[in-house]
């Protein structure tokens, strides 16, 4: 079952997105209504929540 | 005519000089080190410089795979494109926390003298949960 991260951008975009991860791997990022994420150029970011609730469009 | 002026004598670091970081988790795309949350890994010594001998990158339990991107700083603003220069990168694969194995450790060489001042720096390109332990040896001159 995919594990999901809730993370922020520090540069580069805006706003909070997933980071999807299936065995310990990341598999996409994704915006808070599940769409793929795809991030272009440089950017940072960090986890602001390791355990949120699981979004309700996930599998 | 031979130049007399050259250090011909290998020279040892004074001192013993390991510096850490405990726990890189954010990450940070960056190739100029100009933005975003950067770990500062190493500081020579500001009088004779400094020696790194290597850096070990240590998960602190599961995480997704990374890459780790180390660069060097003059000792100026890491937001000016000038003081810093992309080094090397390792890879870190993906590790799953075990209490009955070991986590593999990560090691890059280093093997190179930094004048008074400058820095190592060290930045992660995906965000991962536990983190990693960093760890450089070296010695101060």
């Amino acid at each position: 079952m995919n594990e999901y991260y809730l993370c922020e951008f520090e540069y580069g975009y805006e706003g909070q997105f997933y980071q999807e991860i299936f065995n310990n791997q990341v598999v996409r990022y994704a915006d808070l209504d599940g769409n793929t994420l795809t991030l272009e150029g440089e950017y940072g970011c960090r986890i602001i929540n390791l355990n949120p609730e699981r979004p309700v469009w996930a599998n | 005519m031979a130049n007399t002026s050259l250090n011909t004598q290998p020279i040892y670091t004074s001192s013993a000089d390991t510096q850490w970081i405990g726990g890189a988790t954010a990450a940070n795309t960056t190739k100029d080190l100009t933005s975003g949350t950067a770990y500062l890994a190493f500081t020579a010594s500001s009088t004779g410089g400094g020696y790194v001998q290597r850096m070990r990158f240590r998960a602190l339990g599961t995480n997704v795979a990374t890459v780790a991107r180390v660069f060097i700083n003059n000792g100026g603003v890491t937001g000016t494109t000038a003081n810093n220069i992309l080094w090397d990168e390792i890879s870190l694969p993906a590790v799953t926390l075990s209490e009955v194995s070991a986590l593999p450790t990560y090691e890059l060489p280093l093997n190179f003298a930094l004048p008074p001042g400058y820095r190592l720096f060290v930045t992660i390109a995906t965000v991962v949960a536990a983190g990693y332990a960093i760890t450089t040896i070296g010695g101060k001159y």
